[in-house]
């Protein structure tokens, strides 16, 4: 049963703060030459800034404007919480989002599942969850954490799993975690990877870690997973594409392959939109748009979440997607392999 | 019998209105004993000075003159200040500063101040000043700090538009301690904390003792890697202004 009265739990990924976004609420869905596409965001990051570790902490508020940054748990306050990113969510005009349990301890901390049930409580049709589970003392745990996953899995609203190989501290090939996929697969519930490098204090950057290649046993040994290869194996380190072509090439491959392209559009990581834009082409070249879920890495700061929406669709306007392409990687691939109806614009 | 005089006299300035404020009459003359009126007296050179001219331009734009001092109290978003300074000097005054942002940023520091420009419409100083950061927070942060700044005002009658420059830039050291089984090894670094400063602001004299000071202040802490937010200040200025106040370029 999940518990109620939820205390201190909490997880944060580069939230920042700006004093811009103070329009009103739009209207939902995004303009395409006159229609209106739903869109739906599936990466977004509730938590507490107590559950962070301080050198997390720290690179977090170095990240926030000055003299926001003098204060960052404040300043973070309203951001993490399920009404804050429920603003976020309609102030970008989206028809809802995904919100991501984390348990990474050493690195960008703790988000857990109950505090993920409690955020989507506060709109149950618009916001859903990824559960995820501690891997730190696998060999000791494994059976009570992947029972707790399961247990969380049935909450309402759970619809997938999350892990970050590189926040986590594990190998992506490494087959004594492959116990989580099987759940996934017996419970039809997609797992989302990171995938690529990290900028936090405490990832590994280890290939083994970070590269999606190393994820290909795990898709071979499960077809009846999706796996969600996010940020396309991007190298947020040199804010270069690394792993693209190798995650473009698994969703070839794979039929239970998918590909997210959040947080390596974002201004910090490209200023000029030009990765963004090459991964969208590529994938649009390689055939792989109906493998394409959209997600943002918010909400990071006010006004994150509706930017990364906008750079994503201008990316996808010069990579030539026609209007039903890019209805699909707005939302409706979102809603086909996650079980979920997207509220219309 | 040659007389020099100096008289400072304070004139009501609210009384008086607009230019025709004076707040020091400098007499000098070698008649034994003419009356005291501008005007009428040949041998007399007079000058008088608006309210700009004294307390204010020392406050806004530095340069005090010998014996000349004044406090300001500035508060605001994100910047307060408290800062002192006193004529040693013709063109030179000794500065006292305490900034802090949100009480959580601290950066006490003395300083000198030299006279650069001063005519009748405009002074133009440069200070520079030594201090400490102390900060704490989300970010802690300490270490020594130096700036190097330009102020520079327009003298009109009872306001002075000013606008300060300045480059900021704090050394900030940090101690690794790696404890091993069988040793602790301490090792230091540093790295350099650049603030480059702007403020765009106005003083307003209430009283030649007396005044206002309002002001937008950009402050861009850690650039340029950093993001800022702009802020503001208001200010409450007093002190007294030095005997002679007007240098060789100041015309009457």
């Amino acid at each position: 049963m999940k518990r109620k009265g939820i205390g201190k739990t909490g997880f944060l990924l580069g939230v920042g703060l700006s004093l811009l976004g103070c329009s009103g609420t739009p209207a939902r869905g995004v303009d395409w030459e006159g229609r209106r596409l739903a869109a739906f965001d599936i990466h977004l990051h509730p938590g507490d800034w107590d559950e962070i570790p301080a050198a997390t902490q720290s690179f977090l508020a170095s990240r926030f404007p000055f003299p926001l940054n003098l204060d960052a748990k404040s300043a973070a306050k309203d951001v993490l919480s399920a009404d804050g990113i429920l603003a976020e969510v309609d102030k970008a005009g989206l028809s809802g989002a995904v919100l991501f349990a984390v348990y990474a301890p050493r690195t960008v901390g703790i988000a857990t599942n109950e505090l993920v049930a409690d955020s989507l409580s506060r709109d149950p049709q618009r916001l859903f969850g990824l559960a995820s589970l501690r891997v730190d003392n696998w060999s000791r745990d494994r059976d009570a954490e992947l029972q707790r996953l399961r247990t969380a899995l049935s909450w309402p609203g759970m619809v997938g799993i999350k892990l970050a190989h590189a926040h986590q501290h594990f190998r992506m090939d490494d087959s004594s975690y492959f116990g989580i996929y099987q759940l996934s697969a017996e419970l039809q519930k997609p797992v989302y990877l990171h995938t690529g490098t990290s900028p936090f204090p405490g990832t590994s950057q280890a290939p083994a870690e970070t590269d999606p290649a190393y994820l290909e046993p795990a898709i071979k040994a499960h077809p009846g997973a999706k796996f969600l290869l996010g940020h396309l194996g991007y190298d947020f380190v040199s804010k270069q594409h690394a792993g693209l072509q190798t995650c473009i090439e698994l969703a070839k491959k794979y039929p239970n392959v998918f590909l997210e392209p959040s947080a390596l559009g974002s201004k910090g990581s490209d200023p000029t939109g030009e990765n963004l834009r090459i991964a969208m082409q590529r994938m649009r070249e390689a055939g792989v748009v109906d493998r394409i879920i959209y997600g943002s890495d918010g909400p990071q700061s006010p006004g994150f979440v509706k930017d990364y929406l906008a750079r994503t669709v201008e990316a996808m306007r010069a990579a030539g997607y026609t209007a039903a392409e890019a209805e699909a990687v707005l939302s409706g691939n979102f809603a086909r392999n996650f079980g979920v109806s997207v509220v219309a614009p | 019998m040659k007389l020099q005089r100096t008289l400072a006299a304070l004139v009501c300035s609210a009384l008086a209105g607009g230019d025709a404020l004076a707040q020091t009459v400098a007499l000098e003359s070698q008649a034994p004993s003419p009356p005291a009126v501008p005007a009428a007296a040949d041998s007399a050179r007079v000058v008088l000075l608006p309210l700009s001219r004294g307390l204010l331009a020392d406050v806004v734009a530095g340069g005090a003159g010998a014996g000349g001092w004044g406090v300001t109290v500035q508060g605001g978003y994100a910047w307060s200040a408290l800062r002192g300074y006193y004529g040693v000097g013709h063109r030179l005054a000794l500065l006292a500063d305490v900034e802090t942002a949100l009480a959580v940023r601290w950066r006490p520091a003395l300083g000198l101040s030299a006279k650069w420009v001063d005519t009748a419409r405009v002074r133009i100083s440069g200070d520079v000043l030594l201090g400490w950061l102390f900060q704490s927070g989300s970010l802690p942060r300490r270490g020594p700090s130096g700036e190097l700044r330009i102020r520079a005002a327009v003298l009109l009658g009872r306001v002075a538009p000013y606008l300060v420059l300045a480059t900021k830039h704090t050394i900030l050291p940090d101690r690794t301690v790696l404890q091993k089984a069988d040793s602790t090894q301490i090792t230091w670094t540093a790295r350099h904390e650049w603030t480059p400063w702007g403020t765009l602001g106005v003083g307003i004299a209430l009283t030649p003792r007396l005044g206002l000071d309002v002001g937008v202040d950009y402050g861009w802490v850690d650039a340029p890697q950093s993001v800022a937010i702009p802020g503001f200040h208001l200010g409450l200025y007093f002190g007294g202004a030095s005997g002679s106040r007007c240098g060789a370029s100041c015309g009457s």
